[in-house]
């Protein structure tokens, strides 16, 4: 019979601790307002939201996510960052087009 | 002289590639269960069908941490090199898909352990990692066992 390796099991422990100390930090959904709405370009490729939420220093994926299923962008948002101008510029994800950008979304407060 | 040093760093490899991939497979299939939250986020982010996502979201993890507990048995370290290779392969065919525009749109990609790589820093990651794991697949005849000495 082969001799378990100690080494390894020692890598295993090793990796599941910094997994632990390196898990993604989420807030609590309960603490958070969950915002929907929709806003495509006209052309259908780029998704836009109500917030600059990279100017605000919000990381997507961790601060925010979002679904573009039929369009809809849905993110979880910090309710004292939340934007007050529903009149407002577009701001961006990725990008800020110059035109051609539906001005039509909803701002629907979720939850 | 020369087929000794490339004997020593075959010799050498074999422990490598397979405490490179436990490391890998057990820290980025405990982060994803540990953030599993974060992790369906990020799979709602990425252009899949989003049925597949809650099988996705267990799925992943547990076939990272199955080929990890497979490298641990000398037994079993074949089958275990086979997963990450075979793992590691369709997650650069994706990186691949997105980049040559499959999709309709670039996701972001900042859902995995390297957070800050952009998807063809990830697309060099995944390639290196797949070239070290068929080079300790071609380096080890199916009945012989490594005797790791790390």
């Amino acid at each position: 019979m082969k001799k378990f390796n100690f080494a390894l099991l020692f890598l295993v422990v090793f990796g599941i601790a910094a997994a632990y100390a390196n898990k993604p930090l989420r807030p609590s959904p309960k603490e958070m307002h969950v915002y929907a709405f929709q806003c495509m370009s006209t052309d259908g490729s780029k998704m836009y939201i109500l917030f600059d939420c990279t100017a605000e220093g919000w990381t997507q994926g961790i601060d925010y996510s979002c679904d573009a299923t039929n369009n809809l962008c849905t993110f979880y948002g910090d309710p004292t960052r939340e934007h007050s101008d529903l009149a407002g510029d577009f701001f961006y994800v990725w990008d800020v087009p110059h035109a051609g950008f539906l001005n039509t979304g909803n701002f629907i407060f979720v939850n | 002289m020369a087929s000794k040093v490339k004997g020593s760093l075959f010799a050498f490899l074999n422990p490598f590639v397979t405490a490179l991939f436990v490391l890998l497979f057990i820290y980025t299939g405990f982060n994803k269960l540990f953030g599993l939250n974060n992790f369906t986020d990020t799979l709602m982010n990425q252009p899949i069908p989003h049925f597949f996502i809650p099988f996705l979201a267990w799925g992943f993890p547990s076939l990272e941490i199955l080929a990890a507990a497979c490298l641990l048995f000398p037994r079993t370290r074949r089958l275990g090199l086979l997963s990450a290779l075979t793992l590691m392969v369709i997650f650069t065919g994706y990186i691949a898909a997105i980049l040559l525009h499959f999709f309709r749109r670039v996701p972001c990609s900042c859902g995995g352990i390297f957070r800050t790589l952009s998807w063809q820093q990830h697309l060099w990651v995944n390639l290196g990692l797949i070239v070290l794991a068929l080079l300790a697949l071609i380096r080890k005849p199916v009945s012989s066992s490594l005797n790791l000495s790390l």
